[in-house]
């Protein structure tokens, strides 16, 4: 009867509940899509960090590795039996981790005999590397930032262990020519971990893209034994562990330094988006959380304060209802539970329109393929909205509290007017006649 | 309930539906204070019919207000079926009107969008101790008594304004309340509307043992009636 008698009301005035809805479908539509957005940048981020970076869900190095490497390498790497420790501790986790690579990173000098050019050299695990770009989630969350001929040419660099990669952007500045003529001979020098010259040849054959435009001009790949040959040493800088999709990163990690604590050796244990190893994914995140949360106060004030309009309203024109109710016998509680049910209801279904709506839109969207340089991205990506049930529960409870609570709050405040001047109430808009008639 | 230990002492002579002791009551309207009811006191006893008249200003709503428990005393105490409503809190009194008094506004004062079921179903629907098929039993009988069984299905604005009045009725009546309350009950309608309103009251008073008190300028009215209170700035005075 409550609920049926809540319905009736917001049919009363079609427009004015119209248009409250309105503004609360587009409230929800706008946080749904924001949500989808942040949702799949920190997606996109996430598997490219773990995947296309190669750092893997946690990265292993040496205690104080990433401030002192660069200039005591060779005190800041594994040795080989190193690695055998750190291994063996990991393989005590094989119902949880998927695989593992080594890396290791030189700054060097890139020639082609003709040119040179001073670029970062990272050595890395082919095998690693091929099983990263096949993984679902990078093609799912972050297409983009992989070129399709990285996907294709992975085992590349397991067929030929010469094979050297480079970035549009170096082919460009060193004037290779494009498509890039596979297997053309350069040549990479760097000092050693002793800190002697070294150089040696390489096939030209890859091609990749860091992501990154500042990165672009630098970055180099090449299998790590090839590295481990231009660098004089069987060390790697660093051990990625890669998770099985469903393991959670943090429970692990803490595992992880628990065991790994007892070797004989100090490490430093890196979540994939730590900002000691990638500071790109906590400021583009950190941006983003403070961005949304600016537009979710937005939108939560200006649906709540529709809301409070709306309803204000309707309680001025219906002040006598609420006095009648009163006379008869409801208690403050029921008549705060109609109204609280009319938003209840009212926010329900035009949330429920919302959905659909954010479908649409969604679905749209990704459909046009609208494409745009994110900040310091190295090249256009596609403007994908990924919404899910999760996101859209967020957003339904969180506008759901705000409807519930606006009219909880306009109702009570109204419930303190004194009955009868609740029922004396003869102007519709003016519900400022029971300050006239105030009892001494 | 928790307001049954507000009965009073003495058990107040049974037959009282309302016992008004020494009641006073003002208003203070912009600058003016206005003192509405003086030491009034009243006894209203159960199957009574009567009629509260006087000039306009005299006090006459503002009473039924106070025995309504729709406004408070400053003064005095005003007991219903025995239980001081001075020391009720709003939910209370809420639950006192729901259980013990029924009201019949001037203007009626339905709930537009409820058919009139439903109109008359609403006291009933805060009623956690009556279920479903009683209270379609009450409701079905409540508007049997009024005559508007066929009705049922029709909203407020289908109705004639003696019609309405009816359904009014007929939510007073169906929570079988200790007193039925009404303000002008006539006030909005032609003589001969009103002539059917007074009989319907008349022989639901007869018949049902119901006891009404209500405030009317309607002199027809007041030949019928079996007892008038006149009251005049703010005081009984006959």
């Amino acid at each position: 009867m409550i609920w049926k008698f809540a319905y009736r009301n917001l049919l009363r005035n079609k427009r004015r509940s119209l248009s409250t809805g309105v503004a609360i479908c587009v409230g929800f539509v706008g946080l749904n899509l924001l949500g989808a957005y942040i949702y799949r940048s920190k997606m996109a981020l996430d598997v490219t960090s773990v995947y296309s970076a190669q750092r893997g869900h946690v990265s292993i190095y040496k205690k104080d590795s990433i401030q002192q490497y660069q200039i005591k390498p060779k005190k800041y790497v594994f040795s080989l039996e190193e690695q055998k420790q750190v291994e063996q501790v990991i393989a005590e986790f094989s119902d949880r981790v998927d695989f593992t690579g080594k890396k290791i990173t030189v700054p060097g000098l890139l020639s082609n005999g003709t040119k040179s050019h001073p670029v970062v050299i990272y050595g890395f695990d082919p095998v690693a590397y091929k099983k990263s770009l096949t993984q679902p989630s990078l093609l799912e969350w972050a297409s983009d930032w992989v070129l399709p001929s990285q996907r294709t040419d992975a085992d590349l660099f397991i067929k030929n262990p010469e094979t050297l990669s480079i970035t549009p952007k170096i082919a460009e500045l060193m004037s290779f020519k494009y498509p890039l003529i596979s297997n053309e001979a350069v040549q990479i020098a760097a000092r050693t971990l002793d800190g002697d010259l070294n150089a040696i040849n390489a096939d030209l054959g890859a091609e990749h893209t860091t992501g990154m435009q500042f990165l672009e001009d630098t970055v180099v790949l090449i299998p790590i034994a090839k590295a481990q040959e231009l660098l004089a040493t069987d060390a790697v800088e660093s051990i990625s562990v890669y998770l099985k999709h469903d393991v959670s990163v943090n429970p692990f990690i803490r595992d992880l330094k628990e065991k790994i604590s007892g070797l004989s050796f100090a490490t430093d244990l890196y979540k994939f988006d730590a900002v000691e190893i990638n500071a790109l994914h906590q400021g583009t995140m950190g941006f983003l959380y403070v961005m949304g949360g600016f537009f979710v106060f937005l939108i939560c004030t200006a649906v709540s304060l529709t809301i409070i309009n709306s309803l204000t309203m309707g309680i001025i024109e219906r002040t006598r209802e609420i006095g009648t109710l009163r006379a008869v016998g409801f208690k403050t509680k029921d008549v705060v539970q109609l109204f609280v049910r009319e938003s209840i209801l009212l926010s329900a279904m035009s949330m429920a329109v919302g959905i659909l709506i954010s479908f649409l839109v969604s679905s749209a969207i990704n459909a046009a393929n609208v494409r745009f340089f994110p900040p310091g991205a190295s090249q256009k990506i596609q403007f994908v909205l990924k919404w899910n049930l999760y996101i859209a529960g967020a957003v339904f409870i969180l506008l759901f509290a705000i409807a519930t609570f606006s009219s909880f709050f306009v109702i009570k405040s109204k419930l303190r007017t004194k009955l009868i001047a609740l029922l004396n109430d003869t102007s519709t808009f003016d519900d400022d006649s029971e300050e006239e008639e105030e009892a001494t | 309930m928790v307001v049954k230990n507000l009965y009073r002492a003495d058990n107040g002579a049974m037959s009282s539906v309302v016992e008004i002791k020494n009641i006073s009551k003002s208003y203070k309207l912009g600058e003016t204070h206005v003192e509405a009811i003086k030491n009034l006191s009243l006894v209203v006893t159960k199957g009574e019919f009567t009629a509260l008249i006087g000039a306009s200003g005299s006090g006459k709503t503002t009473l039924l207000n106070l025995i309504g428990c729709l406004d408070g005393v400053d003064r005095g105490d005003i007991f219903i079926d025995g239980m001081n409503v001075k020391q009720l809190n709003e939910n209370q009194k809420s639950q006192l009107r729901n259980e013990k008094i029924g009201f019949i506004f001037q203007s009626f004062n339905l709930i537009p969008v409820l058919n009139i079921y439903e109109n008359v179903e609403l006291p009933l629907t805060v009623r956690k101790d009556i279920q479903a098929p009683e209270r379609k039993a009450k409701v079905e009988a409540a508007l049997k008594d009024v005559g508007l069984s066929d009705f049922m299905h029709h909203r407020p604005d289908q109705l004639s304004g003696g019609q309405r009045q009816r359904v009014a009725i007929a939510r007073a009546l169906v929570t079988s309340p200790a007193l039925i309350l009404a303000d002008e009950p006539t006030a909005n309608l032609d003589s001969k509307t009103a002539n059917l309103i007074i009989d319907l009251m008349l022989e639901l008073n007869k018949t049902k043992n119901v006891t009404f008190f209500f405030c009317t300028h309607d002199e027809k009215l007041m030949s019928r009636v079996q007892k008038i209170v006149k009251i005049k700035d703010g005081q009984i005075e006959a």
